[in-house]
């Protein structure tokens, strides 16, 4: 009896010893890796590379709220084309980018839902993002190529990321150099980083043409890298060039904008695509929803399973999906001003429908961006082509007065889509004060075949912006027939105004000792009190 | 639970003497009080060791010795009798006032109410029975002091959340443990059929739960389950069938005719006031935009006019002589007024002297108010003890449950939520397809077609609530498992020796959920119709498992008790992730194979580990005086192995200043104990397992690469919040316990606090988790219970609960006193739920703008500098008041029980709360509309400036206008709800005894009868922050139960 009962205290005493192994409290996450592994070697940091770039056409994690109008590149984009004068929308649908379209947004700043805190985030995450790979440079070795390609690209999205919230959160760099514009971080982030001040808009565009240009330096000495360049979503040599001569143009450098676009036109990786009304239809690829177009340099491939929904570009454009585009939705229209700017014979008419029933009195439908594949929600992303290399380099030469090899440029892309066009006979460089004033300018046609080509993929009214001219939207255009969206308070006509400097989310204030909410938040209104 | 310790302690004293030839006397107990047979009362006879226990019809026969003519009659809890034997003698017991102790359970075991040195409150099984809830968490409303808990979805199933002693943390979890059975709970607490739990007990301070020191920090619910007790079988049957409504009144919303004017005169104001038209301008803009905003003239409910011409510009009313074809609300239909609800139980219990067991089966059956939603749960529980030698016990407990639900997968703002898009729709669209003359479409079996806006209504685009409901499908099937099972060494008994009282126990427990979720979107309209339909697959699996091994000394020698334990304990919770989903469904089958296309699929894992040491003392001298004490040390998998530890400890004591002798004179104290105690806990609940680490999440393939996007900061230093809690208390019990009350002081520190550390947005963060700050939060608690009147046929009781509790944010970081959260902040200074927001300074008369108060400068007292009116939003937004906080003054319950003629009883259950402010988003989304032709308005707009010269407090109407939220959306959080009434018969026992029946009762029940508030439709409990959103309305219910035991 005695022994039974010692036998069993035994066992349980043994039980006891048996359950605390040393190690059983160490436990580790099975959806994410520990940070120090990801600059271990330089595949490890092209995984880090390949998130930052699925995050830039994803949604959900720049803000969670209104994330249907968040997603990334496109959706900054869509919100600038609609903010000007050429991209109508027709109605107010389910409110997504029509806040934008109507310069609603800027007072709502204290939310963590709407553009201020969605831009600001987005950027500055990518900008984190890059200053982990960034902090590698510092033991690099020249003949480490991988390497040198993984920095590259990390200063290009650097670059480019600063580029993008200097355009959107102070006015254009020419003439108001010493505004304040962004913060600037070029240091990893730890727990202990503290805010940092607004920079003026000069050291901001110190630090992206720095940046640039050690992305481009670093790209093109990497091209032989193992780690692959066929994946357009990476920011490759010419892509760098593409953000370069972007850059270039903003701050009015035409020379290096000339260069970069023509370097990027010379390396010979791609070409000018053909419009044909045959593929801008429902359910067909083309070059505006396939990035494996010759002619596409940067986008986003989207695969099945990595489709945003209804938090994606063309459930915003698609008029036939009528998922938030359609006949009693938001349909998105082109001005019918900028439409006659074409040729009779432009190809790219296909690109919109002046037929359509449910246009009305507004703007002609848009067919340009459809879903690739409507029912599995398929459709790339486009963020650079070709032809954009084109225009850029044609008003860069134009500003230089090469005005010979401007035509010649802006004949090239023209005449794939209109046989007949020639702008031979164009020069000179001046531009209206309002964009619906006429000068006949060669630049005024370079700038006429933008708003062709590039609608509603690049942001209007940065160009707008850049080009410091006003604009104005009219009924006749097309606009629908409503104050608000007509924007008949805003003062639009302006270069000068504040209208769409977009305000600093009131987080930033919250968590940076650095800024001051009563000192530095941007004007709220059009102009400063 | 009483019954079942005297039986124990009986058996100690029970020694069955020699028996001789005698006299055989036989016998009845009886309790004077109910005239009931008391079981288990020991008949001993006076002069010898001989006696025995009565049995379950409270009979003895006894054996009387040559000489011995006396039975001594005892029974804990009454008075012990003496009395002259007699065959088929009728002894009668009265209750002895001063011997009346709860036993409760508590932390690794039991302990008697007045002897506790902690603060914990048990509430037994005929309460949680009075209410007819089906998730046990709802029934603890009003229940006990100090402890808030929120009305819970009326999604049949759902429970409520509970805070206890209020917020002790800002980012980690708020939330109680769960222990059911000795074991922490991970399951899922709709699991649990209330019917099986025999009772609920809330530690409330530290001293009383540091045992469980890792996980107490915010206090510990106890749930135990029914176990068998000692004699012939009992058969319980509970039955009950119940209808449920709506419990909230809806929100007061406008009319058709209000709609379309309020619509007018906003587009009118816009024009005007945004966009500097004149009058006659902007009015007739206005009159030719009221199409483009409201759609089709097919929507035009006023077929005798179209959009453009249906207001009277001079009145800007709407046309007296127009006339709406129909009139229509998106809700009503979509309710089940009547909700029906079923539930049946059966349970057995009985044992022997050594073993008992408890077997139970239960099936309820409850749909929800909401169309296509409802709650099914088959459970099965079995506990088994048993006293195998005197040295060795074992027990196994587990339970078995299945539950299947139905719900509505949508949440928040999403167009397929109808408690946003039905109950908050613009009064003018029609539910059902109307033709041009605005008559219903019937199909050819004559049914209304459903409307799916498909005609050119401008919101909720090819969207039906009620098509919603019906056509999308989404439902969970839950397999639960739960083991519990013990075995001891070792004996209390007197041959045992220097090991008297020594025992050693392994337990083991464990908790299994098995869920497989299925939500389908429908092939033929709204958000999958161009892909065919979605269907999403998910199968999660909790499982967690406690290992423990416990050393315990319990011993008395004289007026010195003492106990000790110690024990050590390992915890581990793993849960894994399945999903997939497939587009382009095959209609009516809901699985994923016969669908064509992939749309996604996901898996991952989480483990969480604890592990923990702990000891306790306890010491009692003469029942007089009590002392304990308690050490637990802990280590958490969710820190890093540097800072992974922490110690948690508690003393305790308390003094029966009743059982002093200079007290024994004062004959109307029944009870008076003062106890205090003092204690540190830890929380590590901090929603990510891993924390600490500075991470890349994978969620980031980008196309067939793999990637990783940083997501987390690097804090090695992160480790447990303490939560350190003052505690005294007096109780007492009065007048021959006529009047029992308690009065208690809590004051909780939280130090460590983890926090969500905010960064500047620009560093590419919002924060990362550290431990900074403390936090106070104390208050008063107070119970008395009365017993208005007690005579032979009438025992009326009256209990009042209240506690008056407050909350200070001490310290904060280094760098900022103060986090602002949307319309909340949290300072330095003030309670955590205070609410920061701008200010209105009234309405313009002039223009009907808002006006608001802006200031140059605050202080950190709220005192302002260059204070002055101003229209302008920005200044507004940037010029907020400390304007008040959730946190109530005083709340609790007053609740009665009367019982008549021992047969009828009536119960009714009231809770209050008083002070406090309630940020109504839904009353705010309706009083200043977003969009127009999606949100409607409140009746309040009806009071709206409107034209110059108008005084009143609510700005002129402009949708989707430039304004900022201002503190008069903020409405006076005080309730006053009647929580339960219950109405019940129980059949005279010698009626129930003629039907072979121990006892038959039937009952009604009303739950959650009726609420008072200062705002129609708002749901004061929605949460304990002060918030509200768009979600399943709370329910009331009438049900009518038969129990019956035999």
């Amino acid at each position: 009896m005695k022994s039974l009962k010692y036998l069993f205290i035994g066992c349980a005493a043994t039980l006891l010893v048996t359950s605390c192994a040393k190690d059983q409290l160490e436990t580790s996450p099975t959806t994410a890796v520990a940070g120090t592994t990801m600059t271990q070697s330089n595949d490890a940091a092209m995984i880090a590379m390949n998130g930052l770039y699925r995050s830039m056409y994803t949604s959900g994690w720049s803000t969670t709220g209104n994330t249907h109008q968040c997603f990334g590149i496109s959706a900054y984009n869509l919100m600038a084309d609609v903010m000007a004068d050429d991209h109508i929308m027709s109605k107010q649908g389910s409110g997504w980018f029509w806040f934008d379209a109507r310069y609603n947004v800027k007072s709502r700043f204290s939310s963590s839902s709407w553009r201020s805190y969605d831009v600001w985030y987005a950027y500055f995450t990518y900008i984190a993002n890059v200053n982990y790979l960034i902090a590698m440079e510092a033991d690099l070795d020249p003949a480490d190529i991988d390497k040198m390609y993984v920095i590259g690209q990390a200063y290009a999205v650097r670059a480019y990321s600063y580029f993008m919230l200097a355009q959107t959160f102070a006015r254009t760099v020419k003439g108001h150099e010493s505004d304040p514009c962004v913060p600037i971080y070029t240091e990893p982030t730890s727990a202990s980083t503290e805010g940092h001040p607004r920079a003026t808009i000069k050291e901001v565009y110190d630090v992206i043409n720095s940046d640039i240009a050690k992305a481009v330096d670093y790209l093109q000495k990497s091209q032989n890298t193992t780690l692959g360049t066929d994946d357009k979503s990476y920011i490759t040599y010419p892509v760098a060039l593409g953000i370069q001569a972007r850059i270039a143009l903003t701050q009015e450098d035409w020379a290096t904008a000339a260069q970069a676009a023509e370097a990027a036109i010379a390396t010979g990786k791609y070409a000018i695509q053909p419009v044909e009304a045959s593929t801008f239809a429902i359910n067909q690829t083309n070059f505006i929803n396939t990035v494996a177009s010759k002619n596409v340099m940067w986008g986003a491939t989207i695969i099945a399973d990595q489709v945003g929904m209804y938090a994606s570009l063309y459930a915003h454009m698609d008029f036939e999906a009528d998922l938030y585009a359609g006949p009693s939705r938001a349909s998105k229209q082109i001005n019918k001003d900028t439409y006659d700017l074409m040729g009779a014979n432009d190809t790219r008419r296909c690109w919109w429908d002046p037929t359509n029933a449910s246009n009305g009195d507004g703007g002609y439908q848009q067919e340009k961006f459809h879903f690739s594949n409507l029912s599995t929600w398929l459709g790339d992303y486009v963020f650079m082509r070709i032809e954009e290399m084109y225009l850029t380099a044609a008003e860069a030469e134009c500003m230089m007065g090469n005005d010979a090899k401007a035509q010649n440029l802006l004949n090239t892309l023209v005449q794939t889509r209109d046989v007949s066009y020639d702008c031979s006979k164009k020069t000179g460089t001046a531009m209206g004060a309002l964009t619906t004033d006429r000068t006949g300018s060669l630049r005024e046609a370079i700038i006429d075949q933008r708003r062709i080509e590039l609608w509603g993929e690049y942001g209007r009214i940065y160009d707008i912006r850049r080009l410091k001219q006003g604009f104005k939207r009219t009924v006749e255009q097309g606009w629908p027939n409503d104050p608000a969206i007509l924007l008949n308070s805003v003062h639009t006509e302006d270069p000068e105004s504040y209208a769409w400097v977009l305000t600093i989310p009131q987080a930033e204030f919250d968590g940076n000792e650095n800024m001051d909410a009563k000192k530095d938040q941007n004007p709220t209104g059009d102009y400063p009190e | 639970m009483k019954k079942r310790l005297t039986l124990f302690f009986v058996s100690l004293f029970l020694c069955v003497g020699a028996a001789l030839a005698q006299t055989k006397v036989s016998g009845t107990v009886f309790s004077q009080e109910d005239g009931q047979p008391i079981i288990g009362a020991a008949v001993k006879v006076v002069g010898t060791s001989t006696g025995m226990l009565t049995n379950v019809n409270g009979r003895f026969e006894v054996a009387l010795p040559e000489g011995k003519t006396e039975l001594e009659i005892t029974y804990l809890g009454y008075e012990g009798k003496i009395v002259k034997a007699k065959n088929g003698m009728r002894v009668f017991l009265k209750a002895d006032a001063k011997m009346v102790d709860e036993v409760i359970v508590v932390a690794y075991g039991t302990a008697k109410k007045s002897s506790f040195t902690g603060s914990a409150t048990a509430i037994n099984s005929e309460k949680i029975a009075s209410r007819p809830v089906t998730n046990v968490t709802k029934a603890l409303d009003g229940q006990v002091s100090g402890v808030t808990v929120t009305s819970g979805s009326g999604q049949p199933g759902s429970g409520s959340s509970i805070v206890i002693r209020g917020f002790g943390s800002i980012n980690a979890s708020n939330n109680p443990l769960y222990v059911v059975d000795g074991i922490p709970y991970d399951g899922a607490i709709s699991a649990i059929n209330p019917q099986d739990i025999e009772s609920m007990t809330v530690l409330k301070d530290a001293s009383a739960s540091a045992l469980y020191g890792s996980r107490a920090a915010n206090g510990v619910v106890i749930i135990t389950t029914k176990k068998g007790k000692e004699g012939k079988a009992q058969v319980t049957l509970h039955n009950t069938v119940g209808w449920s409504w709506r419990a909230l009144p809806k929100y007061d919303l406008v009319n058709q005719e209000e709609y379309a004017e309020l619509t007018f005169e906003s587009l009118r104001n816009g024009y005007m006031y945004t966009n500097g038209m004149s009058y006659a301008d902007a009015t007739a803009a206005a009159m030719a935009n009221m199409g483009s905003k409201l759609g089709s003239e097919l929507y035009n409910p006023y077929k005798n006019y179209t959009w453009d011409t249906l207001i009277d510009p001079t009145t800007g009313k709407v046309k007296a002589d127009a006339q709406s074809a129909w009139n229509e609300n998106w809700m009503d239909p979509l309710y089940v007024n009547g909700a029906f609800r079923h539930e049946h139980n059966i349970s057995v219990n009985g044992g022997t002297d050594r073993t008992n067991y408890m077997i139970s089966l239960g099936y309820v059956n409850e749909d929800g108010i909401l169309k296509t939603t409802g709650f099914q749960r088959y459970s099965a529980r079995a506990n088994v003890d048993s006293q195998v030698t005197d040295w060795f016990k074992a027990g196994l407990n587990t339970n078995l449950s299945y539950t299947k639900s139905s719900y509505n997968q949508y949440s928040d703002t999403s167009t397929s939520n109808p408690w946003y898009t039905a109950q908050f729709s613009n009064p003018l669209y029609p539910l059902y397809e109307k033709d041009a003359q605005g008559n219903t479409i019937y199909d050819s079996f004559g049914n209304p077609q459903l409307d799916y806006g498909e005609n050119g209504r401008p919101v909720a685009a090819d969207h039906n609530p009620l098509g919603g409901l019906v056509n999308d499908k989404s439902w969970t099937n839950r397999d639960n498992a739960g083991v519990r099972t013990y075995v001891t060494f070792g004996s209390d008994k007197e041959n045992f020796g220097w090991a008297q009282g020594l025992k050693f126990t392994v337990s083991f427990g464990a908790d299994y959920s098995g869920l497989t979720e299925t939500e389908m979107m429908n092939k033929f309209h709204g958000n999958q119709k161009n892909a065919g339909g979605l269907i999403q697959k998910y199968a999660t699996r909790d499982l967690s498992y406690t290992f423990n091994q416990q050393l315990t000394y319990n011993r008395k020698f004289g007026d010195h008790t003492i106990g000790a334990l110690l024990g050590h304990e390992f915890y581990q919770y793993t849960y894994n992730y399945l999903y997939a989903g497939k587009t382009n469904i095959v209609d009516g089958i809901n699985e994923l194979r016969p669908a064509s296309t992939i749309y996604d699929a996901d898996s991952y894992s989480v483990e969480h580990d604890i592990e923990a040491y702990f000891g306790s003392l306890n010491y009692n001298f003469a029942e007089k005086y009590y002392f304990s004490a308690h050490l637990r040390r802990d280590g958490s998998s969710r820190f890093h192995k540097d800072h992974r530890w922490g110690t948690f400890w508690g003393v305790g004591a308390n003094w029966r200043i009743s059982a002093e002798n200079f007290m024994k004179s004062v004959s109307w104290v029944d009870n008076l104990s003062l106890r205090a105690s003092y204690g540190e806990n830890g929380n590590e609940n901090l929603g990510s397992y891993y924390a600490w680490q500075n991470l890349y999440s994978l969620a980031y393939p980008n196309g067939n690469k793999i990637g990783g996007f940083v997501s987390t900061l690097e804090n090695k230093d992160l480790s447990w919040e303490k939560n350190g809690m003052f505690d005294v208390a007096l109780e007492g019990a009065l007048f021959g316990n006529k009047l029992r009350f308690s009065v208690e002081y809590f004051n909780k520190k939280t130090t460590d606090m983890l926090l969500n550390y905010p960064m500047a947005l620009s560093t590419g963060f919002t924060g990362y988790d550290a431990n900074v700050g403390n936090m106070r939060n104390w208050g008063w608690e107070f119970m008395v219970s009365g017993t208005l009147l007690k005579t032979k046929n009438v025992v009326w009781n009256l209990t009042w609960m209240g506690t008056a509790q407050k909350n200070k944010v001490l310290k904060l970081t280094e760098q900022s006193n103060e986090i602002i959260n949307g319309v909340k902040i949290i300072k330095e200074g003030y309670d955590i739920n205070t609410f920061y927001m701008a200010k209105s300074a009234g309405v313009d008369p002039m223009t009907g703008a808002q006006l608001y108060y802006a200031y140059e400068s605050m202080d950190d007292d709220g005192n302002v500098t260059g204070e002055y009116i101003t229209t302008d939003y920005a200044k507004a937004a940037t010029s907020k008041y400390f304007v008040g906080k959730r946190t109530p003054d005083l709340y609790g319950s007053i609740s009665t029980d009367l019982t008549l003629f021992n047969c009828v009883d009536l119960s009714i259950l009231t809770t209050y709360s008083l002070g406090g402010k309630i940020y109504d988003s839904l009353y705010y989304g309706t009083m200043k509309p977003m969009y127009y032709a999606s949100d409607t308005w409140n009746k309040n707009v009806l009071r709206r400036w409107q034209k110059p010269g108008d005084i009143t407090d609510i700005p002129r109407v402009d949708v989707g206008g430039s304004s900022t939220l201002t503190s008069n959306y903020l409405v006076n959080a005080s309730y006053f709800a009647i929580k339960n009434i219950t109405l019940g018969y129980t059949l005279p026992t010698s009626i129930a005894t003629k039907a072979y029946l121990s006892s038959l009762r039937v009952y009604a029940s009303f739950d959650n009868v009726a609420l008072f508030t200062h705002l129609k439709g708002m749901d004061p409990q929605y949460n304990l922050t002060g918030g509200t959103n768009y979600s399943y309305s709370p329910n009331k219910t009438f049900s009518i139960g038969l129990d019956i035991n035999f």
